[in-house]
């Protein structure tokens, strides 16, 4: 077949290959990618996750080892033995003796006393501050009450609060890439027109104008994201029923809201400069309550031989401090719409959250002042709270840096609001809760 | 496999491994440069700025297509968006006025490299640009009004005035061989 003329310019043209001057390659050489470091920055935000994630299990394990130690609904009676508990904590000096069934001792006092006991079992909270005055003269003892001599439950009431997340890291992370505005990491040709290149002649700065990139515009890409942070909860309690109010004061005198943390996995889409987020997350919300009474009296019976020969009263001052938690489990969806911001990316969310399910657990102070536990499951008959919370909405704001080559650093503080109270309905106070939160975490695009 | 290595490497901060990938696509590319270029150092400038954004950006190459067609496209987008005059390119409104004139491969087969890099390189910017684009790269009529901002109909008319003009330019360049068109 014979050619087309056009086809002798293509041979005679196309493949003619010129020599290449050896200064453009020197030109070329200062911009030839530089190996990365990455092994560093990646070692930090592994160790910064690691160190949030064993805070936040070292808080769980502090709660639950403080739960334990929780009081019990009803007042302490000690029973059969418990006076020779190795932790009582009997003032030695008082050289008074106790009397068990199983090993009678001489009874120094008189009976005519009103000898009065205090006996406490270490894994309780409870921590005495009237110091004891016992008075040697047999005749004439009122109140002893003895000193804590031991130091562990001290140490646990005083133990400070675990602050279950640190801060964020150090966001000053320099963008390991340059000047480079991807919005999914694939650099189109309308992005690569519109960098700013550096010539080698200082007068010379070329700018490519923006040119029409053949990819398909409605570009869909997938991500994942992984966070932790702080969370702040603060909530409101109302009382519904008018002859709530006097428990609506107790509690409002005796519970805080703490420090709490929020973690989470998120898979994502992004359609052009809009993002849909869902995934699942986890809220534990915590509180203390912490309240005084001065009115504690405590009645322990003594036996002999099992008979019961008398009861001790005691009384005194109690101090109550108890670790509450909502945990919840969260299906957040948002819409988010991505802005540019020097080399990274702030993207505003808004969404719901979807409670899938709550567990509780700690002591809330009931109407005649006592605390009583209210944990999920665990059948006190005081199981105030929902396990089924229903929705919330939040708005978020995330900042996007590039780190790597499809992993970038997000910082992300939000807002949350619960639209139902958490508390079930006959509770007759409702407990609505509102949080502020701070993730932080990493983005990876697929 | 072995583009994908040699990307990687070049990745990495080999410096070795961009010396042979600019010494792979230069000359080619140098020559695509100066199809699209009016002289020979602007199409050397092409080629450099083309390549510092290659290797800025080399990490964004995706192995599911061919480097070398990554490269190309950057490369005329690059030698494109530097010409800073107009195309020239000007509507018609029917093509039926244009009768493209054929030249005698006879002819074209005694025509050097340097005569024809002369004769195409001479021809108006849009001319150029067009026929370029067109015949020599392999570009659609879709794809070049996308690209030049300009409808399809402009594109066709410029590639038949770019053939008519260049085969007038052979025909005055040896007039020897005008008997024989």
């Amino acid at each position: 077949m014979k050619k087309d003329w056009k086809d002798y310019l293509i041979e005679k043209n196309v493949y003619n290959n010129p020599v290449v001057p050896e200064y453009i390659w020197q030109n070329v050489k200062p911009h030839l990618p530089k190996p990365k470091s990455i092994s560093r920055y990646f070692f930090w935000i592994l160790s910064l996750l690691f160190l949030v994630i064993a805070s936040i299990g070292m808080n769980f394990f502090v709660s639950t080892q403080l739960n334990k130690s929780n009081l019990n609904s009803s007042p302490i009676v000690n029973k059969y033995g418990s006076l020779e508990n190795k932790n009582s904590l009997v003032n030695n000096s008082l050289n008074t003796p106790l009397e068990t069934p199983s090993n009678p001792k001489e009874n120094k006092l008189n009976t005519n006393l009103t000898n009065k006991t205090f006996v406490l079992n270490q894994n309780t909270n409870l921590k005495l501050r009237n110091s004891i005055q016992a008075q040697k003269n047999i005749n004439n003892v009122d109140k002893i009450i003895s000193k804590n001599t031991s130091t562990d439950i001290e140490t646990i009431i005083n133990s400070p609060i675990n602050s279950s997340v640190e801060r964020p890291a150090n966001q000053k992370l320099k963008s390991l890439l340059t000047t480079t505005p991807s919005e999914t990491n694939l650099l189109t040709l309308r992005d690569i027109n519109s960098l700013k290149l550096q010539s080698t002649n200082p007068k010379v700065t070329l700018i490519a104008s923006d040119c029409y990139s053949f990819s398909n515009k409605n570009r869909k890409s997938f991500f994942a994201e992984i966070y932790v942070g702080p969370m702040f909860a603060p909530y409101t309690l109302k009382a519904t029923n008018p002859e709530k109010l006097a428990l609506l004061n107790f509690r409002k005198t005796s519970e805080s809201s703490q420090i709490s943390s929020i973690a989470g996995l998120r898979l994502g889409m992004q359609i052009n400069k809009f993002t849909i987020r869902t995934g699942i997350e986890f809220q534990s919300i915590y509180e203390q309550m912490h309240y005084n009474n001065s009115n504690y009296f405590d009645v322990i019976k003594v036996y002999k031989n099992d008979i019961l020969i008398r009861l001790d009263t005691i009384y005194g001052k109690q101090i109550v401090k108890i670790h509450n938690y909502h945990n919840l489990f969260y299906l957040p969806i948002s819409v988010g719409y991505d802005l540019r911001l020097g080399t990274g990316k702030i993207t505003p969310q808004v969404g719901i959250g979807i409670n899938l399910y709550s567990w509780h657990k700690g002591a809330v102070l009931d109407s005649v002042n006592l605390h009583r536990i209210f944990t999920t499951n665990k059948n006190t008959g005081f199981e105030i709270y929902k396990t089924q919370i229903g929705l919330s909405a939040f708005f978020n704001v995330q900042y996007l840096l590039p780190l790597y080559q499809r992993t970038n650093l997000f910082i992300e503080p939000g807002i949350q609001y619960y639209i139902n109270p958490f508390n079930k309905n006959a509770y007759n106070i409702d407990q609505k809760y509102w949080s502020m939160n701070i993730k932080v975490g990493l983005k990876y695009n697929f | 496999m072995e583009e994908l290595s040699l990307v990687k490497r070049c990745l990495s901060g080999e410096e070795f491994a961009c010396k042979q990938l600019f010494d792979l696509y230069s000359s080619p590319m140098l020559g695509l440069c100066m199809r699209y270029s009016d002289n020979h150092f602007e199409a050397e400038d092409n080629l450099q700025e083309a390549f510092i954004k290659i290797f800025q950006n080399l990490h964004t190459w995706k192995s599911t297509g061919p480097l070398g067609a990554w490269i190309r496209r950057i490369m005329i987008n690059t030698c494109l968006t530097k010409q800073k005059t107009a195309y020239n390119l000007h509507t018609v409104s029917g093509l039926d006025e244009f009768h493209e004139r054929a030249v005698d491969p006879d002819i074209l087969s005694q025509l050097g490299y340097e005569e024809i890099q002369t004769l195409i390189s001479t021809m108006p910017i849009g001319y150029r640009t067009a026929f370029t684009m067109n015949i020599v790269e392999g570009f659609s009529y879709e794809e070049m009004s996308e690209l030049l901002h300009v409808t399809e109909s402009t594109c066709r008319s410029q590639v038949f005035k770019a053939k008519n003009y260049l085969a007038k330019r052979i025909e005055l360049l040896h007039p020897k061989l005008k008997h024989m068109l």
